[in-house]
């Protein structure tokens, strides 16, 4: 695992990022005051129950937010000292699918149905490094290899109907590393799958870390895959990062009491396809609407230790512990 | 391969049950037709002689029994007769050849004219769902649809014939110029642009609506959101992954409104005086020269089963997930 405590260089530093979304109801903060850091060859885990933002993070650090009806109203995203929020679209489209990919949640869709599987991968080494087409072919069987695919000289004049969801994950983890990023988003990359492919691309996308050294922002609800791969973890909630610590903390002595509920019913924590995987845990109650926020914790209708306090002021972020920030005043006295 | 070549079989089996259905029906309905069926055969042209009744007769075999007869016919039918117009004193297929013609540069160039410029305004409305071109097209392809063309075809000439005589009112071609083969090629599409562009209307505006639709339901799908995450610019994006997917709905509209256009065409002929089966269908209705009529509804059964898999064969060009999925 890698040490998350040298801050040596951060590689990519999101700060304080709001981003709107315009719905019937009003205008939804849908991230509010986001802020964290990679390092390079990071492994970073977002975890949090349904809408509680993760897409949108790594949506924003792509610069796809779908607009309208979102809108990206304040903050930084600082990667590799240039800020994504500031740059031209033109200069955005050379990072994206470059230096930072991303991986989608829906395999089954997230193909081009009526494009050949080996045009899909070639199409950013062609573009991004200017290879030639046989040489971007040759690339591309070679990914389709490296991501375990059988038959990869055969697969790439196949369209993605022809394969099945795990390996359709492959696929398009094949065109995210294409360019060798250094930074690869994956978001929630095993939910559509079985439960024994979901460990195959579990371990597939850690040995991809291991011989590439890029860092990855793990976006799951597979606790034993956060324990497995990640260092830091980022808990939100209803658009906040309400925890962040390092995975051993996180799992150990979590502080947040959301952190706690969505712990607390995590008994396996080691991977493997024949071990029952655990998910988050259900926290009674749900995620207040986005659109009528109070100036309180977000969490408080739901906490069973609420102070007076937690309805009318939001809480701010303690440093608990070396690399523990946690969002809640029960940790004000500290 | 093998599996394509296999669908392709099994199309054009049931390519060829549904002719020998429509010969079948041909032949019923003759038989149904109150009065003889020789008399029938010969049609209400006038000067049918008794001598004419007795070879009628004796060529489909009247006298003989039900299932004999229908071995006759389809006999005949197999060997590309389909029967003789007393009327034209020609055989039926003779005659239809002699008119498909002009209906089918009809047709062809009202069903281009349609999808190109309903797929380009539906494509350029898509960019502004709520912009003005979106608006103007839900207004215009419920007037399109709606408006039948006769309607539109008169206020096309009174407009573009009469008012300002920048086409001509009726027909196919002038005779009267004498211009070289060139020339008469141009004249043809003189001639030809008011009608094919009323036959046009009624699709033009649908295809357009469709299109603009399409293109919104593909430009939010999931692999679209993949190819801007690869970093292509929006053209590559918008053309290379959405305009591919978008169009095969639209390809298969064009297709399945095939008998509708070819019955649309039958009114635009009427209206324009253009000689092709619609205009010869309407005036052998109106004779009741049912030889011809049979004949063009045989002929016209055949060119939209052939229309059929023309589509189909276009939609496995665009599409190939259809390949081995059976539809
Ligand atoms: N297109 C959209 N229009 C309106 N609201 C949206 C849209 N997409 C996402 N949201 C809202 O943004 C919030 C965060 O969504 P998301 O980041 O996808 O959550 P998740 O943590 O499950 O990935 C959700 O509350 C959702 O309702
Ligand atoms: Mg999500």
């Amino acid at each position: 695992m890698i040490d998350s405590r040298q801050h040596e260089s951060t590689l990519l530093e999101v700060n304080n990022l709001n981003v709107d979304f315009n719905t019937r109801e009003g205008i939804a903060r849908v991230l509010n005051g986001v802020s964290f850091s990679l390092q390079p060859g990071e492994v970073l885990g977002i975890v949090g129950e349904s809408g509680c933002g993760k897409s949108m993070t790594a949506l924003s650090i792509m610069g796809l937010v779908p607009n309208p009806p979102g809108k990206v109203v304040g903050g930084k995203i600082i990667y590799d000292g240039e800020n994504l929020l500031e740059c031209t679209p033109e200069r955005m489209r050379k990072i994206r699918g470059n230096h930072i990919s991303m991986i989608f949640q829906e395999p089954m869709t997230a193909l081009n149905p009526v494009i050949r599987i080996g045009d899909q991968i070639t199409e950013s080494l062609l573009l991004h490094q200017k290879l030639s087409h046989d040489d971007a072919i040759d690339k591309a069987t070679e990914l389709l290899r490296e991501v375990h695919v059988p038959l990869p000289e055969k697969r790439i004049h196949e369209f993605p109907h022809q394969l099945s969801g795990g390996m359709r994950q492959r696929v398009m983890i094949a065109i995210a590393l294409a360019c060798e990023p250094s930074i690869l988003i994956a978001d929630e990359p095993t939910t559509a799958l079985d439960v024994t492919v979901q460990a195959q691309v579990f371990d597939l996308l850690l040995e991809l870390r291991q011989e590439r050294k890029m860092a990855i922002i793990l976006i799951t609800h597979d606790m034993g895959a956060i324990a497995e791969m990640a260092g830091r973890v980022l808990v939100m909630y209803a658009g906040r990062v309400i925890e962040t610590a390092t995975v051993d903390d996180i799992l150990q002595k979590p502080e947040h009491p959301y952190t706690q509920g969505l712990i607390s019913c995590v008994p396996i924590l080691h991977m493997g396809s024949d071990t029952e995987r655990k998910s988050l845990n259900e926290i009674p109650g749900i995620v207040p609407s986005l659109t009528s926020l109070g100036h309180g914790c977000a969490f408080e209708p739901r906490c069973q230790s609420r102070l007076p306090r937690c309805a009318i002021d939001m809480p701010i972020t303690f440093d608990t512990d070396t690399d523990h920030k946690t969002a809640c005043w029960l940790f004000e006295q500290r | 391969m093998v599996s394509v070549l296999k669908i392709l079989g099994e199309r054009i089996a049931f390519a060829l049950a549904v002719i020998f259905s429509v010969l079948i029906l041909n032949f019923i309905l003759i038989r149904l037709a109150p009065g003889d069926p020789a008399s029938v055969i010969a049609g209400e042209s006038g000067g049918i002689t008794q001598e004419i009744i007795d070879a009628i007769r004796k060529e489909y075999g009247l006298d003989l029994p039900m299932h004999e007869q229908l071995g006759i016919y389809l006999g005949n039918a197999i060997k590309g007769d389909l029967g003789y117009s007393y009327y034209f004193n020609t055989p039926v297929v003779e005659l239809v050849i002699s008119y498909m013609w002009p209906t089918i540069l009809l047709i062809v160039v009202a069903t281009v004219m349609a999808l190109i410029l309903g797929t380009v305004f539906g494509v350029i409305a898509s960019r502004k769902p709520d912009g003005w071109l979106s608006n103007f097209l839900t207004v215009f392809s419920l007037i399109g649809y709606s408006a039948p063309p006769f309607w539109t075809g008169m206020l096309l000439i009174i407009c573009f014939a009469f008012i300002l005589p920048w086409f001509p009112v009726s027909g196919y071609s002038d005779v009267t110029l004498d211009v070289g083969p060139l020339g008469h090629a141009l004249d043809i599409l003189h001639h030809l642009i008011l009608p094919s562009i009323t036959l046009a209307l009624i699709y033009l505006a649908q295809y357009s609506r469709l299109a603009r639709a399409s293109m919104l339901e593909v430009m939010g799908s999931d692999y679209i959101r993949t190819a801007r995450a690869k970093g292509l610019s929006e053209s590559v994006v918008f053309f290379k992954h959405g305009l591919r997917n978008a169009v095969l709905p639209i390809i298969t509209i064009t297709g399945l409104h095939f008998g509708n256009i070819l019955s649309g065409a039958v009114l635009v002929e009427a209206v324009f005086n253009w000689p092709g089966l619609g205009t010869l269908a309407f005036d052998s209705l109106l004779r009741r020269d049912y030889s011809t009529i049979l004949g063009l509804l045989f002929f016209s059964a055949v060119m939209t089963i052939v229309a059929n898999l023309m589509t189909d064969l276009c939609y496995r060009i665009a599409d190939p997930r259809i390949k081995i999925k059976k539809r």
